[in-house]
């Protein structure tokens, strides 16, 4: 055998092993991907299916029936729609900004040198713990319009009481409030666990080169709180899309249909007046704004920690 | 550049004192080296000349300027730190040019300086990359690189070495010895490393749980060690100790134990007049235990006897380990000396290197 030779052996030997670890590593992998295949695409190709058919009911099953586009022309048409799009999305764009903002604040805040950071931790977090439901009801006594301890408030210090929940100027606004009350502690904790991640170093050799306060924070903090940002904001972002439970609680979707948001306008269709096939299309048209704002958003956001990470 | 002084300087963090009333006097281009076992307090007196760390008591003076109440960034210093702490999300450029940003240096003359600076210490290539894609050298070069641009009044420098390899480590060493000489700064330069503070310091200050046991010259401090702790803190291996009593026959001093009785010269007798007759720790280094042929002499009075135990030829020595009276000793020989493990060895002690330290209070008598 020459040299050559021992050499390609070699080179086959580690492709040989090569390969059966790989598949071991599949085998191993297997489980889990046929699970979460079960578990997402499988009722996912379902509403797609039922997207586009037609549903009976006729001696006790359910019966499918083809309908081409019947349900999306019908959807597309329908302004309840738009009307529950707009919602959703004033919901989610203001929301997710305004919770953003403070619990970046509040964050910082207690990272820094501040007395009783443990209270003020707790104190923030509260309302996440809450269940939404709890926190519904909690923001239906408070905005009540005759019984309100918001509205004594404004009329004892001589304004006129507010229709929080049944004016159609500022019932979704009301929404925005609520949601905002209970979800900033969740933006508060991951940029809090970020801005603890960072090693202090950094920012004492920063003051030690000379930044101060906006400086270090635009220099130095932000950028390494990008990973933070960028989950807090995904992660709020998806569920606000979904923003369902403190509106049925609190409005059930009105006055009128001024708070409907999507997924309660799906709900409504699909579950209510029992149009399976119809709400299937809605909660796909959810769907589909939801995953392209994600691809905007993780692309901006990879352009921006490339130009900033090696 | 500027003088360095520390005051009667305390740091306490709540029962803990991590710094004891330190009085420290850095001359205007001196490069001073802290030293001492982990603990002792060395990063927590850098961290308070540099602004990071509050002092509890006493008063810190960079130049004629008291700086207690004054921020890190106006005390014109620049630190070197541990793990460097090179900003991850800069390339390597911005890292050294970050500080002259923010104190509005024309964009030209950050250029200039960044280039010089990048020149200098070799990284001149690597401008572009990302501290991630560095060599640990290339960072602590980098890191080095962010202080110096700014021309600083004082460097100060926390371990930069220790987590480079060994070898890496003395060419650095010597790196930072030439850049002094060229830039002249004064500088106090942290490290547990009793050879790294030899080699670099123009003095060095020896602390042990906050409290500053010696600053002085190496020689000084390493001929002349003025307690137990830096005698055998300084050296490797350590300097040996041994209990001994302190007897007097016919105005002559020895030092004996169970294992040997060996006369003190007679120029050391006179500080040890107070101790005849008592227990005192007879401190010995390793090189000045030697064979009677490497000595050239056969003096009895200066010959002790010692059963090897352990031997370690590191090539240019040989460090055997023995034990005479009870005591376990090193002694650093040549490595053409043929010793067994076992075996029974004569060892010539150089009485005129000895050192005698007060039993309770490990202070050096002489
Ligand atoms: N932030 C802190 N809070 C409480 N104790 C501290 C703090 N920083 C340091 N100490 C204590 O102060 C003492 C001195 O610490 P310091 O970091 O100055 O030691 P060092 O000499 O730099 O040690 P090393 O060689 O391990 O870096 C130690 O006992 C340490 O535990
Ligand atoms: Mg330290």
């Amino acid at each position: 055998m020459s040299v050559h030779d021992v050499a390609n052996a070699k080179k086959r030997k580690q492709r040989a092993t090569g390969f059966s670890e790989q598949r071991t590593g599949r085998a191993f992998l297997a489980p889990t991907v046929i699970i979460l295949l079960a578990l997402t695409i499988l009722p996912f190709l379902l509403t797609i299916i039922l997207s586009f058919s037609r549903v009976t009911f006729e001696g006790g099953g359910i019966q499918l029936h083809f309908a081409g586009l019947a349900n999306w022309s019908r959807l597309f048409a329908d302004e309840r729609l738009w009307n529950a799009f707009s919602n959703t999305l004033i919901l989610v764009v203001f929301g997710v900004s305004v919770q953003f903002l403070i619990g970046l604040g509040l964050a910082l805040l207690v990272n820094g040198k501040i007395k009783g950071q443990g209270f003020f931790k707790v104190l923030f977090l509260l309302p996440m713990l809450l269940a939404p439901i709890s926190v519904g009801y909690m923001g239906r006594m408070m905005f009540d319009y005759g019984r309100s301890p918001i509205n004594d408030f404004l009329n004892r210090v001589g304004l006129e009481p507010i229709g929080w929940l049944i004016s159609g100027d500022v019932a979704l606004l009301t929404i925005l409030l609520t949601d905002t009350w209970q979800w900033t502690p969740v933006m508060f904790l991951i940029l809090l666990v970020g801005l603890q991640a960072i090693p202090k170093e950094y920012v004492e050799a920063a003051s030690i080169d000379g930044a101060t306060g906006w400086q270090l924070f635009r220099h130095i903090t932000l950028p390494l709180l990008a990973s933070a940002v960028l989950v807090a904001i995904l992660f709020r972002t998806v569920e606000a899309f979904k923003v369902v439970d403190i509106i049925v609680i609190m409005t059930g979707g009105g006055p009128g249909l001024g708070t409907e948001s999507m997924t309660l306008f799906a709900y409504i269709a699909g579950l209510r007046i029992f149009d399976i096939a119809y709400g299937a299309a809605i909660s796909l048209t959810l769907f589909i704004p939801v995953l392209l704002g994600i691809g905007v958003f993780l692309a901006v956001a990879r352009r921006y920690r490339a130009s900033t990470s090696g | 550049m500027a003088k360095v002084v520390l005051h009667e300087v305390t740091k306490k963090f709540g029962d803990v004192t991590a710094v004891d009333r330190l009085d420290l006097k850095v001359e205007d281009e001196e490069f001073i080296v802290l030293v001492g076992p982990s603990g002792c307090g060395k990063t927590t007196t850098l961290r308070m000349v540099a602004g990071l760390e509050e002092v509890t008591q006493g008063e810190i003076y960079i130049g004629e300027r008291p700086v207690i109440d004054i921020p890190p960034k106006d005390r014109d210093i620049a630190m070197v730190f541990q793990n460097y702490a090179l900003y991850p999300h800069m390339s390597v450029y911005d890292n050294i040019a970050f500080g002259l940003r923010m104190r509005k240096v024309p964009n030209r003359e950050i250029d200039k300086r960044v280039r010089q600076v990048a020149e200098l210490l070799g990284i001149a290539d690597k401008l572009k990359r990302k501290p991630k894609a560095l060599s640990g050298g290339e960072c602590q070069r980098v890191a080095v690189g962010r202080a110096i641009a700014r021309h600083p009044e004082v460097f100060l420098f926390d371990e930069p070495l220790s987590s480079l390899d060994a070898k890496l480590r003395v060419v650095m060493r010597a790196e930072l010895q030439a850049l002094h000489q060229e830039l002249k700064t004064t500088t106090i330069y942290v490290t547990h490393d009793q050879a790294e503070a030899m080699t670099l310091g123009n003095r060095v200050a020896v602390m042990r749980d906050g409290v500053m046991q010696q600053y002085d010259n190496p020689q000084t401090v390493y001929n002349n060690p003025v307690t137990m702790f830096v005698a055998g803190f300084m050296g490797s291996p350590a300097m040996n100790f041994f209990p001994v009593r302190l007897t007097g026959e016919e105005g002559r001093l020895y030092v004996v134990n169970s294992g040997f009785k060996l006369k003190v010269p007679q120029d050391k007798t006179g500080k040890l007049e107070g101790y005849l007759g008592r227990e005192v720790v007879f401190g010995l280094r390793p090189e000045n235990l030697k064979t009677p042929e490497m000595a050239h002499d056969h003096n009895p009075e200066a010959t002790l006897e010692a059963r090897v135990r352990a031997r370690a030829p590191l090539g240019d020595e040989l460090l055997i380990h023995a034990e005479t009276g009870g005591v376990e000793l090193v002694a650093r020989l040549t490595p053409q000396t043929e010793v067994a493990i076992g075996q029974r060895i004569a060892l010539v002690a150089e009485m005129e290197f000895m050192h005698i330290f007060d039993k309770d209070t490990e202070e050096a008598v002489c």
